[in-house]
């Protein structure tokens, strides 16, 4: 069987298609962006068709066509058993078995028993029509607030503010170049701790009150940045312009490993401030889940659980393949192991465990800032601290939190609509009885999947 | 194409010719596979789409072309004696007019204007200024028809907007209607001259001028952009829509947090969409 396309690009408020492999029965087109589609699985062979466009039959001038011998006018197409089928697949829902294929249309699910790989297939296509064809501008928020950092401020005052406003990145502010010229994150912080516990070239705490940002951002690339350290010097910032894709976008944040990217204006303005705002991926993916649900019932695929999705990263003992190795750290290690594990993996959370196993918490990067609290960072050693030590401090300054999962048997659709929520960017997959952790599907999992 | 030789049949839809053109030289049907019939059953499309119901089957293509569009029904037909105005005077005395300044500049001794907002019933003489003649009207919006009669002969200014009737008089077309220029050079005519440097005086302001208390903040000005909650990048938080008054407005706060450093604030409209920027700079030390 072969995935075939046919498309009404011409306008219309309504349109059907009928044919020879549908015993010439009428079946309605799905409206995507602006033309109607239908996908049919066929069998290779020469098929004739035609569309019903409100109400008028009509046939596509640009398409092969034939002329009966009552004069009657059709489309032909021929359909061919290709080693490799390239299939292009539109946003499709409903599976109708016909007697010679399956016609998917944008309705309602009814059942799952399409192939995984083309409903993966389709809703890529779906979701890449959506990413392609919305700019980042339509995901910034109508009003928004957003702190910026002086480069020239000292860095312990940086981390202050950091702290207080519950931040975990923040755009940096050059006078000289008036302009956005880097980012403050928690992955700074962690490592200024570990240049301060290891007092390489270092005084004491008071290197945090008098070194400026812009000073602390070249010490790092001496003493991170390895022999192309000037190189990474002089990389320009990376940002998107207002203008780009979503897409492109999501990519470039995936691309650098970053958790968010400045959004700079196409055009200068009169404010003088070339900076919009921040994209991140779950913006993204919020603005994402809003025009799949405007679209007629979704993707089939949405439905489908996690369990036959190749997403997200998985403990080996699950038996699913992930390019990550799954990493569990127990409430006793030592918080300098856990930023160890963080830094290697390159990854912003390691879900912590109980002695049973048991899930407990996630400690992540953005977590290290409540150190920052009264200056908690410079009176202990990373050494000493556990994990448990460091999730108190956390849970001082803001409270127990909640701790997002999920399961296996959860839908996609769950999953989309549980990394939409302000704040979560990743969830955990356990297994429900023993709270065991099976996997854990962040922001990025989400979006390497999705763009294929 | 095939459609080059069709005419229109006398349901309004599309008959074949007598010789339907294929393509390729291509007459016979290919047999499909998966043995369907060899021609289709006549399919009727539901009869809530068409009041007329259209043949069965497609005979020829009708071709993808965009249609010319309808004309909106408040679009004016060209006829000279057409007159948009209410003919109840009551709309007259309640719409403002719109002043409409009409000039003539090719001459004559007596010049005088009729036009289509009093259909043609009375004639207005310009008043010469200089080498030009003018007149004044205060008009209703909407669009007039005028001509301008010369020591008796009817013209009308090629250069500007006119129209033909039906019998072949030409006359200026004349569109009413409240216009805010977008570029203020337009109107510089109309802006105040300076004033005189005669009427400022050195006069330094002494201590009585400074103890007067400062003009009022306006309330709305209170409310800065530095309290309520900063987004957290990626939490979505969607602030409320600022009010135009604090719009590139700078606010400033000393000793931020008890610390010694400086915020400053600002909010910015770009397109539709507005951002609130908090900088958190160095005290000068």
């Amino acid at each position: 069987m072969v995935m075939q396309r046919f498309s009404w690009p011409y306008g219309g408020r309504s349109a059907s298609l009928c044919g020879s492999f549908t015993g010439w029965r009428e079946y309605p087109m799905g409206l995507v962006g602006a033309e109607f589609q239908v996908v049919f699985d066929l069998p290779p062979g020469v098929y004739q068709y035609r569309f019903l466009v409100d109400g008028v039959w009509r046939c596509d001038e640009t398409k092969p066509f034939v002329c009966d011998e009552y004069g009657l006018i059709s489309n032909e197409v021929l359909v061919e058993n290709n080693v490799q089928p390239v299939v292009q697949p539109e946003p499709s829902i409903r599976g109708t078995n016909l007697d010679e294929g399956t016609v998917l249309t944008t309705m309602p699910p009814e059942s799952s028993s399409q192939n995984p790989g083309v409903q993966i297939a389709v809703f890529r296509h779906v979701v890449s029509g959506i990413l392609l064809h919305n700019t980042i501008y339509e995901v910034v928020p109508l009003s928004s607030k957003l702190a910026v950092l002086d480069t020239q401020l000292p860095v312990k005052q940086a981390f202050k503010i950091m702290h207080d406003e519950g931040l975990a990145l923040v755009p940096l502010w050059d006078d000289h170049q008036g302009t956005i010229t880097g980012m403050l994150t928690a992955l700074d912080f962690v490592l200024m701790l570990r240049k301060l516990q290891r007092n390489i070239r270092v005084t004491g705490n008071e290197e945090l009150e008098m070194h400026p940002i812009s000073a602390w951002k070249e010490a790092k690339l001496q003493f991170y940045g390895g022999p192309d350290g000037a190189a990474m010097q002089r990389r320009p910032l990376i940002h998107v312009k207002d203008s780009d894709s979503l897409a492109d976008v999501a990519l470039t944040i995936i691309r650098n490993e970053i958790s968010s990217v400045p959004i700079f204006k196409c055009m200068p303005d009169s404010s003088g401030v070339p900076f919009l705002n921040l994209a991140t991926l779950q913006g993204i993916l919020k603005f994402l889940c809003s025009k799949l649900q405007e679209q007629a019932g979704g993707c089939s695929l949405l439905h489908n659980q996690l369990l036959s999705i190749p997403i997200g990263t998985w403990s080996p003992h699950t038996g699913r393949s992930s390019s990550r190795h799954l990493r569990t750290l127990l409430l006793s290690s030592p918080l300098n192991t856990c930023l160890d594990f963080l830094l290697e993996d390159r990854v912003s959370s390691i879900p912590i465990v109980d002695d049973k196993g048991a899930l407990h918490d996630v400690y992540s990067l953005s977590d290290i800032m409540a150190l920052a609290k009264n200056d908690v960072y410079a009176r202990i050693e990373l050494e000493q601290v556990t994990v448990q030590n460091a999730l108190d401090v956390q849970y001082q300054v803001h409270g127990r939190r909640q701790c997002y999962t999920c399961l296996q048997t959860n839908t996609l659709l769950e999953v989309l609509e549980g990394l939409s929520i302000p704040g979560v960017r990743r969830l955990v997959v356990i297994e429900q009885s023993t709270r065991f952790v099976e996997g854990i599907i962040s922001l990025r999992d989400i979006f390497t999947f999705l763009l294929g | 194409m095939g459609n080059a030789s069709a005419k229109e049949g006398e349901n309004g839809h599309m008959a074949a010719s007598p010789e339907p053109a294929a393509p390729n030289g291509g007459g016979g049907s290919s047999s499909s596979a998966g043995g369907a019939a060899a021609r289709p059953p006549p399919l009727s499309p539901p009869d809530d789409v068409m009041l007329e119901r259209p043949p069965p089957v497609p005979y020829l293509f009708v071709p993808q072309v965009p249609e010319t569009p309808l004309h909106r029904p408040t679009e004016l037909s060209p006829l000279l004696n057409h007159s948009p105005v209410n003919e109840s005077t009551d709309h007259h005395s309640q719409e403002q007019g719109i002043p409409t300044l009409i000039t003539w500049s090719q001459g004559g001794d007596e010049v005088f204007l009729e036009g289509s907002w009093d259909n043609w019933t009375s004639r207005r003489a310009l008043e010469r200024s200089g080498k030009d003649h003018a007149v004044l009207l205060v008009l209703p919006s909407g669009v007039y028809h005028y001509r301008i009669i010369v020591d008796g002969e009817l013209r009308y200014i090629p250069e500007l907007p006119h129209a033909a009737d039906e019998r072949g008089r030409v006359a200026n077309v004349l569109d009413v209607h409240d216009y805010v220029p977008e570029s203020l050079d337009s109107v510089a005519e109309f802006e105040a001259p300076p004033s005189p440097v005669h009427s400022y005086d050195l006069h330094c302001p002494g201590d009585e001028e400074f103890a007067k208390e400062p003009p009022t903040l306006p309330p709305q000005l209170l409310v800065s952009v530095l309290g309520g909650d900063v987004d957290s990048a990626g939490h979505g938080n969607q602030a409320l829509k600022p009010q135009h008054v604090v719009l590139d407005h700078l606010f400033i706060e000393k000793g931020w947090g008890s610390q010694s450093l400086l915020a400053l604030g600002v909010t910015h409209r770009f397109e539709s969409k507005y951002v609130s920027f908090v900088l958190y700079k160095p005290l000068e030390r």
